[in-house]
């Protein structure tokens, strides 16, 4: 199966993100083979690290492995992970990947456009669009305490996890990380990582 | 040569514009606190005026509303009609400035927004288009004539909120309620309209003549000189209803009313509305393949927010 690059065919494609936004964010987008045979998403957070779900990761046996959009695979191994903040962080020696252009979102506003990329059932990088939907904080199923988290309305499903969420200027702005009552997608916003990697945000 | 449009930039003005429209739109949307553990939303459509979704009250004491700063506002049910499932509150210590609504119809393909504060005080949001725009439609209290739907999301608590347009205006008062969950908007200028009889009186009258009919085919030589084929025949009379009293009775076959040809249930409906509760109108009936035209008073139809 070669990666393509392809919008659902819904009405809400019709806002898509325009060919040069995507072509510069793309080869920042890999596929992570970790868990389940669908693989999920992944943001190059730099050239040799990127970061996904904890959820992606936990519990696997086998190598992990990590795919860029030309197709070329990489062995990778777990640097480090949060249970309570689903999020991972995998080493990629040797990658050579494109950092993404990572985006504030504590600037994020409701109402604004955001679009997904992921492997939605195992089809590779498939973008999805829809808008913020909110901001506050949440209290999610499994999770001790209330977090912040992006909701939006884009069209989720097994194997988004991990990918990121971008604005409308292709910044990523949050990991997409599960899906509640079926229609509210929920991220992980960009500054929660940021700070979990001990960046200034 | 070659022409270039900054494409970035234009989906950035886009995305703008949209949380623009979702602000400003948002100032007029309040949390309403009617049922257990279950906000829903509602719009300021006038000063201390809000229109909210009927189905979401499920009490009619101790009304709350909620806007995004500022401790809950104590609310009073002025009215309610489950047929459009819109009610309206007053909330006396509310300071919002009313909705805008929309100076044009909504068109199917356009894009919108549905907006609600479904919780927390917190304004959310979702994007997508105007499906269809239909009516009129059967409903649970009686008859709605208009509605817009949407292929944005509903999320649990919209119901009351407003479905907007990309620059802020309402087009709808959304309500999961009135067709099996799904997303449907009350057009905003027929929302404002019914408010009117709802703040006033407290119900929206609508016509009533106190019949159960079917609609039936009309066999040919029995028309009473008439084309139409179809009729309502009146299988049920309420005691003491408008019909009885006209001197309708069971087994007449309904075929106009006010000189309007009636076929099925829906077209008398559409033909009961709330100014003729009061006035007398003619209606015609087959008996026995004769046509009869008998004067009937228009009575009030009962229900709930009388």
């Amino acid at each position: 199966m070669s990666p393509v690059l392809e919008a659902t065919p819904s009405v809400r494609a019709g806002m898509g993100l325009p060919d040069e936004v995507l072509a510069r964010v793309r080869p920042s987008i890999v596929r992570v083979h970790g868990r389940g045979p669908a693989g999920a998403g992944g943001v190059a957070w730099r050239r040799d690290a990127v970061v996904t779900n904890h959820h992606v990761i936990a519990g696997t046996r086998q190598a992990l492995r990590v795919v860029g959009v030309d197709g070329r695979a990489h062995a990778a191994r777990v640097l480090e992970s949060s249970r309570r903040l689903d999020l991972a962080l995998l080493e990629v020696p040797g990658a050579d990947l494109v950092p993404a252009p990572i985006g504030r979102s504590a600037r994020l506003r409701v109402g604004e456009l955001v679009f997904a990329i992921g492997h939605p059932w195992g089809e590779p990088w498939v973008v999805t669009a829809g808008v913020v939907s909110g901001l506050g904080s949440l209290p999610v199923p499994g999770r001790a305490e209330p977090g912040s988290y992006i909701r939006s309305d884009v069209h989720l499903a097994p194997g988004n996890s991990g990918g990121p969420l971008l604005d409308a200027r292709g910044e990523v702005v949050g990991l997409n990380a599960m899906v509640i009552g079926g229609d509210l997608s929920i991220a992980i916003p960009s500054d929660v990582v940021r700070r979990w990697l001990g960046e200034a945000s | 040569m070659t022409e270039t449009i900054d494409t970035r930039n234009t989906l950035s003005t886009l995305s703008d514009q949209l949380a623009d429209a979702v602000e400003h739109a948002g100032r007029a949307v309040v949390q309403v606190n009617g049922r257990p553990r279950r906000p829903s939303s509602g719009v300021v459509y006038a000063p201390t005026l809000v229109l909210v979704a009927e189905h979401a009250l499920e009490r009619e004491d101790d009304l709350t509303v909620e806007t995004e700063t500022g401790p809950p506002l104590g609310a009073q049910l002025v009215g309610r009609d489950p047929a459009s499932d819109l009610a309206v509150l007053r909330v006396p210590r509310l300071a919002a400035e009313p909705a805008r609504m929309v100076s044009t119809p909504a068109r199917v393909g356009q894009f919108v927004l549905a907006v609600g504060r479904p919780g927390g005080r917190e304004l959310m949001a979702s994007i997508g288009i105007v499906s269809a725009v239909g009516g009129p439609v059967r409903t649970r209290g009686g008859m709605l004539e208009q509605y817009i739907r949407t292929d944005a999301t509903p999320y649990p608590g919209f119901s009351g909120g407003a479905l907007i347009d990309t620059r802020g205006a309402v087009l709808g008062i959304l309500t999961t309620g009135l067709a099996g969950g799904a997303a449907l908007a009350v057009p905003a200028a027929l929302a404002w309209r019914l408010a009117e009889p709802l703040a006033r009186q407290g119900y929206v009258p609508r016509g009533w003549l106190g019949i159960g009919s079917q609609s039936v085919r009309i066999p040919a030589g029995q028309r009473g000189g008439r084309a139409h084929e179809t009729g309502l025949l009146i299988v049920e009379l309420a005691p003491d209803s408008p019909a009885l009293r006209g001197g309708l009775l069971l087994g007449d076959i309904l075929v106009a009313l006010g000189g309007q040809a009636v076929d099925d249930g829906e077209a008398l409906q559409a033909l009961l509305g709330g100014e003729r509760v009061g006035e007398p109108v003619a209606i015609q009936v087959l008996r026995g393949g004769t046509l009869v035209t008998l004067e009937v008073t228009v009575g009030q139809r009962p229900g709930r927010g009388r």
